[in-house]
């Protein structure tokens, strides 16, 4: 179909401006990687950054050998793996029972669930206890708490249900139990929605830092967006003393200190982001548009 | 089962479960502390010979110290214990430090800054009770420059009739530090001596902002910049009305609140009229979190005044590490001048000081279980303030390893010691002696021990630009003193602020001050100031207690 | 009899479900249903070595303490202006984004762009927030372009109005992005022989977007506006924790800040108090809203 000169323009003008859309997201990440590689001249100089004039690595070593910094990945880590696994595992153990249509008292039971989405107890009650059940300064204060959620068992039963009753039938008649037809019929079937919500999950692992700030109390088990926060946000100079003992101090400057540090985190993200990007976008859709 | 009845079963589970994981336990009155046990202190003894276990969570100026240091060596080795040194930096202790109490970590000895602090933690039940006779019976000497330099610290450790630690007190802080003037800059705008009074003061950044004192031909260049913390902004200019803006001060015997006082409006006045003349550096309201930026300011040569940065340690040009070293290192021109207590309007000089009183070591509740480590560490602290050698050394560190003594500079750290943060990782801190904490020992030193250890010409310096009869502080210490603090005071002070940057920054007319005060007075500054002479009566009172002379006046 | 007999043999013949869904449930009752009964601290005296039961009750004390104060009215104002404000111009965004998306006829192009603005909702706001401080700090290359355009640099962290201006874009920075794709979703779902039965009316693309794209993004958008509106009491504390200071707390200060600064103070109950305003408002807002727009659309629309 012939476009009209109107028609034209506008497409010229669209693409005009999404490349300015996509250039202002992603500028603030350039912008924040250049800083990092930075001498502590360059970085002061008055400029957009685009790029680092004078590169050094200095904020790096500085950062990467940072005990806190290693150790918050470390924990970053465990939090993450810990809390994915179990909450695919969990979610679907949930979901699964939810989806069949003989569960006694179904209707009660996703009533139950679903509340917990629009009233919940609140950060003090959660508190007292996390705390009275001994979680505090563990990383399981950080993982079971969110482990299972209403809206994830929501997404995974919706799914479970486009999967043909006949599939379960066929195996109950054979004597199977409901635990192995899970197992063996409906979870090969739903690889898609679970790798969509290990990742979501996992995203969510990495970047959580509230409940971490109010359960860990020992930096010993911290995790790293904590560290950060204290670097990034409340401005901690600890690593730029710890760090003063022999380095040339025009290596780095506060502000590469935090842009590395910056780096150091979303490095994970962004290096598996092009790979499972997919699976966001089915997230989004599988939440968003659905119930 | 119908699913009433499922609905009711799960109910019923649900509150027995809160019932099981919310268990109680010792009930308390409405609004009082939790009742602690009791400790009987009479037959409580300390056997020194028996090695004690205290967890030890100091003040937060050595956030990255480090366990096992030499410091700690010769306290342990000294008094038979045995440290669990707790390190926190200043946002951890708080923010961190009430999520780790309710997570149950109380140390053995805590610290407190503000007696705001110290009162919440009596009221959730952490602090364990000490009497004054405890404490009177196991550290007289302590005691004794307590109440010749901090006796209002008294205060800070009182809630509801008790006594719930040890005040600590911070000698030096009787001496009002100096300011920097640049004068070079001042040379250059035609002025030949340190502003003395507030007209000049004015004249001299007026000529810093207009004169192109850097003379590089760009108007690039302020008078002053305000200092950030609530004590410090601005008080230079109220101190010449006789005014702390943000705390208690005593006319005629009375209590009233500095910021609320008629000649409070002058100063606003002044201010206002300094800001449209563009002398105040507007930059201050972006500095949000970044904190304090008017020691950079000055470094970087932006301003020409820097309030309370003159002390004798900030201009030792032989120590590299110095403000005025390091401003020569990006401007070899730079020439520096103490600044001089303004004189004020009545004629008098006055400039704020924190005054003696400074914070509170407690116990906690933990701790009526081991009452002997309540007498271990009082010991500590009198053997402190008699032993001078042990005092200097459980300060500084050893003579020869961390430090040596000049006639030129007095006591100073050896490298590598001397390096940023290395001193802190180390628990030694020289500096002024006098003003530094301890973290063991979280108090500052008796003037008399640190007279030898200062550097030549320092007295000198002290008597003529922060003479202590210059001192303004606090009637009662420190405002948070009082019952409602925790209500009323953080609101008011921030109130305050904001309408006062808003009047002189000329956001809102001078008139407004009134209707402020009206306003101020109605949203709980009537109660706090009714409660401040409340406490003033009871400090007295104290007083007599911990046998402090009421018309005695501190010491130094 | 008969009838428990029969719930009885139901429950047998279904105990594998019934055994799988068994501790999810309870997994809920203690960790979201039990912390519901903790509420009960917003009407007791609550000290912490105390515990939940032991603390008398002080009846409403803390709720009148919460709205007496200065700075709780202040946060639920702060809490709804900044949620509209978010919903007004943040819901627009993303339908603006994928309308436009929409258009776009070259596929690398477009799922470049889609890659880049969606981005930035995978980091949390720590990240962000610590990029963001360094861009508008007073140094930052936000203020070097505000220098160069020869004007005074702005604190835009500092001052009340552009703190907000920062926060509602820097806000749909991130989100507009993700938003899109759940419209572009929809508009992909919309059956292409409308366009093609129009276009042979003679209506051109303007037109059609007005009468066919719009319509029948209609169900989406009001879903996710009820959602939306359920979450009004959420005004992003991520975000603002991350980015605010003391000195715009006159705006920026919601609840969920105000709630974290109570319990860091130890003052448990005002903090509960505060939760539990929140909670109640939410749950009224979600059902309410529903519920009204299930009876104005006779019960086509609605999230249940």
């Amino acid at each position: 179909m012939k476009l009209t000169r109107g028609e034209r323009v506008f497409a010229v003008f669209n693409v005009v401006v999404l490349s300015g859309v996509a250039l202002v997201a992603l500028y603030p990440f350039v912008y924040t990687i250049s800083i990092s590689l930075s001498t502590a001249a360059e970085a002061n100089r008055d400029s957009l950054h685009l790029y680092p004039r004078e590169v050094t690595l200095a904020a790096y070593r500085l950062v990467l050998s940072n005990p806190d910094i290693l150790n918050g990945f470390a924990n970053t880590i465990l939090r993450t793996v810990l809390g994915t696994v179990l909450t695919v595992i969990t979610t679907a153990l949930a979901a699964y029972p939810l989806a069949r249509r003989e569960l006694p008292h179904r209707g009660l039971a996703t009533f139950l669930i679903l509340f917990t989405m629009i009233f919940n107890g609140g950060i003090v009650p959660t508190y007292l206890l996390v705390r009275e059940l001994g979680l505090l300064n563990s990383v399981w204060s950080l993982v079971l708490p969110a482990m299972l959620t209403a809206f994830n068992i929501i997404i995974v039963k919706n799914f479970f249900q486009t999967i043909p009753e006949s599939f379960g039938e066929a195996a109950r008649v054979e004597g199977a139990g409901e635990l192995s037809i899970l197992l063996r019929i409906y979870l090969p079937l739903s690889k898609p929605v679970l790798a969509t919500i290990s990742l979501w999950t996992a995203v969510m692992h990495w970047n959580q830092w509230f409940d971490a700030m109010i359960y860990i109390t020992d930096d010993r088990k911290q995790v790293l967006q904590n560290f950060l926060q204290r670097i990034v946000i409340e401005n901690s100079t600890i690593m730029l003393d710890l760090g003063m003992t022999d380095l040339n101090v025009t290596q780095y400057t506060p502000e590469t200190i935090k842009a590395a540090t910056v780096v150091v985190t979303i490095f994970p993200i962004i290096c598996l982001y092009p790979f499972v990007q997919k699976y966001f976008v089915k997230g989004i859709l599988l939440g968003g548009v659905k119930e | 089962m119908s699913a009433k009845e499922i609905i009711g079963l799960i109910g019923a589970v649900v509150i027995v479960l809160a019932f099981v994981l919310f268990y109680p336990t010792r009930p308390h009155e409405k609004g009082n502390p939790a009742q602690a046990d009791a400790v009987d202190w009479s037959a409580v003894e300390d056997d020194r010979s028996e090695q004690l276990t205290i967890r030890w969570l100091g003040p937060p100026m050595y956030a990255n110290g480090q366990e096992d240091t030499w410091v700690q060596g010769l306290l342990e080795e000294r008094f038979n214990i045995r440290f669990e040194p707790v390190f926190l930096d200043w946002t951890a202790n708080s923010r961190l430090k009430p999520l780790m109490f309710s997570a149950g970590d109380v140390p053995d000895v805590g610290w407190d800054g503000d007696p705001l602090y110290v009162r919440r933690n009596i009221h959730h039940g952490f602090v364990m009770e000490l009497p004054y006779e405890v404490i009177l019976e196991h550290a007289p000497a302590y005691v004794k420059y307590l109440n010749q330099y901090g006796r209002e610290t008294w205060l800070f450790a009182f809630y509801r009739g008790k006594n719930y630690g040890i005040p600590t007190f911070a000698a030096a802080d009787i001496y009002p530090t100096a300011g920097l003037w640049r004068m070079d800059w001042l040379r250059r705008v035609g002025l030949s001596k340190v502003p003395e009074t507030l007209e000049e003061m004015g004249e001299a950044l007026r000529r810093f902002r207009h004169g192109d004192p850097d003379g590089n031909g760009i108007k690039d260049t302020y008078g002053m910049y305000p200092r950030t913390h609530w004590s410090l902004t601005y008080a230079d200019v109220f101190a010449t009305f006789g005014l702390l803006p943000q705390d208690f001060v005593l006319r005629q015997g009375e209590v009233v609140w500095g910021g609320v006082q008629p000649d409070a409006k002058e100063a606003l006045r002044r201010l206002r009229r300094w800001y449209a003349e563009e002398l105040i550096d507007p930059d201050f309201a972006i500095a949000g979190r970044s904190g304090d930026q008017s020691s950079n300011k000055f470094q970087n040569g932006k301003i020409g005044y820097l309030y309370k940065g003159g002390s004798w340690l900030d201009l030792e040009l032989k120590n590299p590490n110095s403000t005025y070293s390091l401003l020569r290192q990006l401007n070899p021109a730079a020439e520096l001048a103490p600044s001089r207590v303004l004189v004020g309007f009545d004629g008098q000089r006055r400039d704020r000081v924190w005054g003696g009183p400074a914070h509170v070591m407690w116990f906690g509740t933990q701790v009526a279980q081991a009452p002997q480590k309540a007498l271990r560490v009082l010991h500590m602290f009198e053997t402190l303030a008699i032993d001078q050698e042990l005092f200097v050394q459980s300060r500084m560190g050893q003579h020869g390893r961390h430090w040596d003594m000049s006639a030129e500079r007095g006591a100073y750290l050896l490298p590598p010691y001397d390096r940023r943060g290395a001193d802190t990782r180390h628990l030694v801190h020289v500096g002024l002696l006098e003003n530094a904490y301890g973290f063991f020992s979280a108090c500052s030193a008796p003037l008399q021990f640190t007279r030898g250890y200062l550097p030549k010409g320092m007295a000198e310096f002290r008597d003529e630009y922060s003479h202590p009869s210059w001192g303004l502080k606090n009637a009662i210490g420190k405002s948070d003193v009082v019952d409602s603090a925790g209500r009323y005071l953080e609101d008011l002070r921030h109130y305050q602020a904001t309408v006062f940057t808003e009047i002189i920054r000329g956001d809102r007319p001078l008139d407004d001050f009134e209707p402020f005060v009206a306003t101020w007075r109605q949203r709980g500054g009537d109660i706090l100031v009714a409660e401040a002479n409340e406490m003033l009566r009871q400090m007295y009172e104290i007083y007599d207690e911990v046998g402090i002379d009421r018309e005695g006046t501190d010491g130094g | 009899m008969a009838a428990e007999a029969s719930w009885t043999r139901t429950y047998r013949r279904h105990r594998g479900l019934l055994l799988l869904i068994g501790p999810c449930l309870a997994y809920f009752l203690v960790f979201h249903y039990v912390p519901m009964v903790g509420l009960i601290i917003a009407f007791k005296d609550f000290v912490m070595s105390n515990g939940v039961l032991a603390s008398p009750w002080n009846g409403l004390d803390n709720f009148v303490r919460l709205f007496a104060s200065e700075d709780f009215p202040r946060a639920l104002r702060n809490t709804v202006v900044i949620s509209l404000l978010r919903l007004s111009f943040g819901f627009v965004a993303p339908i603006v984004l994928a309308l436009m998306l929409n258009e776009l006829r070259i596929g690398w192009f477009k799922r470049g762009v889609q890659t880049l603005t969606y981005l930035p909702y995978f980091f949390s706001w720590v990240i962000l927030g610590g990029i963001f401080l360094m861009l508008l700090s007073g140094d930052g290359p936000a203020n070097n372009i505000v220098r160069a355009a020869g004007a005074n640099p702005i604190s835009f962290l500092g001052d009340d109005l552009w703190f907000i201006a920062v926060l509602i874009a820097a806000g749909i920075w991130q989100s507009a992005g993700y938003g899109a794709v759940i419209y572009l979703a929809a508009l992909a779902g919309i059956d292409p022989n409308l366009y093609e039965a129009a276009s042979i009316d003679g209506a051109g693309r303007w037109q059609q977007t007005l009468r066919i794209t719009l319509p029948s993004l209609v169900p989406t958008i009001i879903v996710l506006f009820i959602l939306s509106l359920g979450q009004v009491l959420n005004a992003g504390f991520d975000q603002i924790y991350n980015m605010y200071n003391p000195i715009v707390y006159d705006v920026a200060d919601i609840i969920d800040t105000y709630v974290l600064r109570r319990l860091i103070a130890m003052d448990y109950a005002l903090a509960t108090a505060a939760g539990f305003f929140k909670s109640v408002v939410g749950l009224v807002l979600v059902v309410g809203v529903n519920w009204m727009a299930r009876r104005f659309s006779d019960d086509e629309y609605g999230i249940w």
